[in-house]
């Protein structure tokens, strides 16, 4: 048999389709059942062991990170259209990225953050689920970071002014400190200027 | 059950069915109202019964093969001219069509359970297939157990995709035809010939693709609005190259300056480089070949990737007479229990729709259609006396005009009696005899699209069904149509629905406000002008130029739309100039910039509705831009002029104002009752204010401060509920006193309003018993 035909009955074994099919759609025994249980539960454990996974970026003078579940897609700048009738602060426009149309916020504003002499790689990163999503312009994206939780530091006393009030804590860079955005915060201040 | 290819067998009979199910209906229906040559039209549904019937053999579903079997025996003798196929026989057989059509409309796992609740249906109904001809009695139709596809919640996971499978009308799925030859093709509905495959599918095809299957498939509606998001980008992207080309080519420039060099350098020398040359030589010829090459492939790009999206959104686009498969059966099925005669025409069955458009269609029209045989049309013994043909004329009628789809059911029935309709205004409490009298034409029928209305004497099974033509009304407007009556006394009425074509691309010219690029539907647009300054003239402060027949006054967009835009008066200003019944206006632009067919966005939700803007798209080179409103600008205008907020182009600063006056908004959108709420109001001596919908009042809130609003509840574009929840959800708006003012009446509907965030929620009868009255006092604090 050259071709695989879809003639009624005509499985054959070679067909290597209907060989997956049984493959994937056979019947467990007690024994590969108990160790698939034991497999998903075991995967479900290494999720909760904590480490931290943060986009770590710079607006203005502050290094910031954005937990990697909030933040996933890095995009070159695109022009933002200002909106008509609405003027929160913080809103810089609408952007497209990969064909749809998102906001786009300057968190500069929203934090009270200072420019920066170092000059600017500007990238556009993408945060918030699906249906909240915000484009967010940076000057600079240093990269992924995984970190372990209890390496966060708690006070983010360093952190000046309103910055402050939206982080959750510090994250150790070597020998400087990114300040971990509370992404629901921040996600919920952001919508809250759409209206 | 067996599978095949990730088919389970089911599908594929429940695929075969419901395209053999359509064909029987549509071939049935004509057979009964044009016998014609009925060996002809007999042929194609004895094979649609045969290949029902092969099918269900295949997969053992006995019901269904003897079912089947009993029909296409039938069809056999009428073919043989053994029987005549009389409308009891006709009922019988549409009866039959449906069980069928039920059967594959159910989830495999629901077979027994259906099986076993039909059993006796079916049973009988074979029992009386096969008794002959003279035994049938030509009853009234025996109740079809469903029209249109069963919905069936037998699965556990409420998933999209079982979902999709199992009701493919439901929103969340979308027919749409994937037809491999171009999108023209005339399919007509009318030849039901044409979607019964031309050889009657042996049963062992049935493993195969059924021959439906290639020329329509049904896509996930999210799945092709990716899709066409993807195409829009392979467009775009496919645009970049043309960087890369000009790149390629400036590389070849460096290389022959380097060879003009290398030649001069060799005059000079007078040393032969011949090796250096050649190698020159033939990289420059390396870098045309390439660049010539790359043209090829970016022409070729750009054409498929242009054709590519056209296929994308075209796939969009169906034809009228896709939508309302089932308006022919259930007219006639209707017309019979109602004892009434009615020819039903389909006009413009080609025309072209968005399904979007199709599918929001499909229940208003529905219940227009049913209100015609229901209300409009006489019986036949009325219409003889009347002189008119038995048979009444039902037309549903389906045009491109003016850039807007227009569909039209037009009856020769008795029309809207007036005074009727004056009558049972007054009955029902809505305005008072005097104030009925006033009203005439659209206005008087305006109330026929208020909730739970209804003209009937009597509510019969057919009307009593719940749905009121407020229904059909609020349907309209949420795809952005309108719907109007038009009705002569004994000599018909015609229902217009006025519809956009799609809702997916609109033509749009593009001008520049403020340095950014908005784009306004060119369809909206009077004229686009180049007015010299030379030739605008300030009368009261307000700038105009003189045009054709008349002044045009100028009003800056960028003053509506809230951005800072250019102070200056330029030598020439860009005009476009935009009006309705009530007035032209000339928007002053920053400059055009051209002119462009946009796919349009819909607007992210969060941003809740912005004024004078209507959605978004994205420019050729993947930057967005807002597309204008252009209805709701006019509005603005209109509010803004009226009130004066709007001289010298929006940037005169209005006086300060001395005298406190209690200023009201009332927001409604019947012109009666605004003009009783306004006069109630004036004479309580408050500043009245009126806008006409919840757009409208939402704008006019923007501009002017005030002291209580009252508003309807039915209101089109933004309706009451809408209006005064987004009016509190705004900090400037929260504490204004809200009166909501509306013809519903039910405990349900006072909730909505009270729950909204409404301070007092009356019925219309309260203008005349002062309750209106007394709840404004209150609510601004006014003694009586």
């Amino acid at each position: 048999m050259t071709e695989p035909t879809n003639e009624a009955g005509s499985g054959s074994p070679a067909d290597p389709r209907r060989a997956m099919r049984r493959l994937l759609e056979r019947d467990l025994d007690d024994v590969a059942l108990a160790e698939n249980t034991r497999l998903v539960g075991h995967r479900h454990e290494t999720v909760q062991t904590d480490e931290l996974t943060a986009l770590i970026v710079r607006i203005g003078g502050e290094w910031l990170g954005f937990d990697a579940l909030f933040a996933g897609r890095v995009h070159d700048p695109g022009v933002a259209r200002r909106v008509p009738h609405r003027h929160a602060e913080h809103l810089a426009g609408i952007v497209a990225v990969d064909g749809e149309i998102v906001p786009a916020a300057r968190l500069d504003r929203l934090l009270d953050l200072t420019a920066d002499a170092v000059p600017p790689d500007p990238r556009l990163v993408i945060v918030g689920p699906v249906d909240r999503r915000w484009a967010i312009p940076v000057d600079e994206v240093e990269g992924m970071v995984r970190i372990p939780r209890t390496d966060v530091v708690d006070s983010p006393a360093t952190v000046a002014g309103s910055l402050n009030r939206h982080t959750i804590g510090l994250l150790p860079l070597g020998d400087r400190h990114a300040a971990l955005l509370d992404s629901d915060r921040i996600l919920d201040l952001l919508d809250g200027g759409l209206r | 059950m067996s599978d095949l290819g990730g088919f389970s067998m089911f599908d594929l009979f429940r695929e075969e069915a419901e395209t053999h199910c359509a064909s029987l209906e549509v071939g049935l229906l004509q057979l009964e109202s044009d016998p014609g040559d009925s060996n002809v039209a007999i042929e194609p549904l004895m094979r649609a019964a045969h290949s029902v019937k092969g099918a269900a053999r295949i997969i053992g579903l006995d019901v269904a093969v003897g079912l089947a079997h009993a029909m296409e025996d039938v069809f056999v003798a009428v073919q043989g001219g053994d029987e005549a196929l009389s409308a009891g026989r006709v009922d019988q057989l549409l009866a039959g069509t449906d069980l069928l059509r039920g059967l594959a409309s159910i989830e495999e796992s629901a077979i027994e359970p259906w099986s076993a609740e039909n059993e006796s249906a079916i049973n009988a109904l074979v029992d009386s297939l096969g008794k002959p001809a003279d035994a049938v009695v030509d009853a009234a139709p025996t109740q079809p157990p469903a029209s249109g596809p069963v919905e069936v919640t037998t699965s556990p996971e409420p998933s999209e995709v079982a979902k999709a499978s199992i009701s493919p009308d439901s929103p969340e799925t979308a027919k749409a035809s994937i037809s491999p030859d171009s999108p023209e093709t005339p399919r007509s509905s009318e030849t039901p010939a044409a979607t019964v495959p031309d050889e009657p599918p042996a049963p062992n095809a049935v493993s195969g693709s059924p021959v439906e299957e290639s020329r329509t498939v049904r896509v996930d509606s999210g799945r092709l609005e990716r899709m066409m998001r993807l195409a829009g980008e392979v467009m775009v992207t496919s645009r970049r190259f043309l960087g890369v080309r000009e790149q390629v080519v400036g590389l070849d420039r460096r290389l022959e300056s380097m060879e003009d060099g290398v030649g001069a350098a060799f005059r000079d020398a007078g040393d032969p480089l011949p090796k250096l040359r050649r190698d020159v030589d033939e990289g420059r010829r390396a870098v045309s070949e390439l660049v010539e090459e790359l043209d090829g492939l970016l022409r070729r790009t750009e054409e498929i990737s242009a054709d590519l999206y056209g296929q994308v959104l075209g796939s969009r686009m169906r034809p009228f007479e896709d939508g309302g498969h089932g308006f022919p059966r259930m007219i006639r099925d209707l017309a019979r229990t109602l004892g009434k005669k009615v020819r039903f025409e389909v006009r413009g069955g080609r025309t072209r729709v968005d399904r979007e458009i199709l599918t929001a269609l499909e229940a208003p029209l529905t219940h227009v259609l049913r209100n015609a045989v229901d209300h409009g049309i006489e019986v036949p013994d009325v219409r003889r006396s009347a002189g008119k043909d038995e048979s009444a004329s039902l037309v549903l009628e389906a045009r491109h005009q003016g850039g807007m789809l227009l569909v039209k059911v037009r009856d020769d029935g008795g029309g809207i009696d007036p005074e009727a309709l004056r009558r049972r205004i007054v009955e029902r409490g809505m305005v008072d005899q005097a104030m009925a009298e006033r009203l005439d034409g659209p206005e008087l029928h305006d109330f026929l699209f208020l909730p739970g209305f209804s003209t009937a004497s009597s509510v019969t099974e057919v009307s009593g069904r719940g749905v009121g033509l407020d229904v059909v009304q609020s349907m309209v407007h949420e795809v952005g149509g309108a719907v109007r009556v038009e009705s002569t006394p004994g000599v018909g009425t015609t229902f217009e629905l006025q519809l956009p074509v799609t809702r997916s691309v609109v033509r749009a010219a593009l001008v520049e406000v403020d340095g950014e690029p908005f784009a306004m539907p060119l369809a909206r647009l009077d004229r686009v002008l180049r007015v010299p300054a030379s030739e605008v003239t300030t009368v009261e402060g307000r700038r105009q130029f003189s045009h054709e027949d008349g002044m045009i006054g100028m009003i800056r967009l960028s003053t509506l739309l809230e951005l800072t835009g250019s102070e200056d008066d330029p030598e020439v200003e860009s005009v476009v100039v935009v009006g309705d019944a009530s007035g032209r206006y000339g928007l002053v632009v920053d400059r055009f910039l051209g002119e462009q067919d946009l796919v349009v966005r819909r607007l992210d939700d969060r941003f809740g509705r912005i004024p004078h803007v209507a959605s978004v798209a994205m420019l050729d080179d993947g930057s967005p831009l807002f597309i204008i409103d252009v209805e709701d600008v006019l509005k603005s205008i209109h509010q803004l002029l009226g009130d004066g907020r709007l001289r010298g182009t929006g940037r005169a600063k209005t006086t300060s104002e001395s005298e406190k006056v209690t200023r009201v908004l009332v927001v409604e959108d019947s012109m009666t009752v605004r003009e009783v709420e306004r006069q109630i109001l004036t004479q309580m001596g408050l500043h009245v204010d009126v806008a006409v919908d919840g757009v409208d009042g939402w704008n006019a809130l923007q501009s002017g401060s005030y002291d209580l609003v009252v508003t309807d509840v039915d209101m089109p574009r933004m309706n009451g509920i809408e209006f005064v929840t987004t009016l509190r959800a705004d900090e400037r708006f929260k504490r204004i006193p809200v009166v909501v003012v509306s013809y519903k009446d039910r405990e349900a509907d006072r909730l909505a309003g009270m729950h909204a965030g409404a301070d007092a929620y009356l019925t219309k009868g309260s203008f005349r018993e002062g309750s209106f009255v007394e709840t404004v006092r209150d609510l601004l604090g006014i003694d009586a």
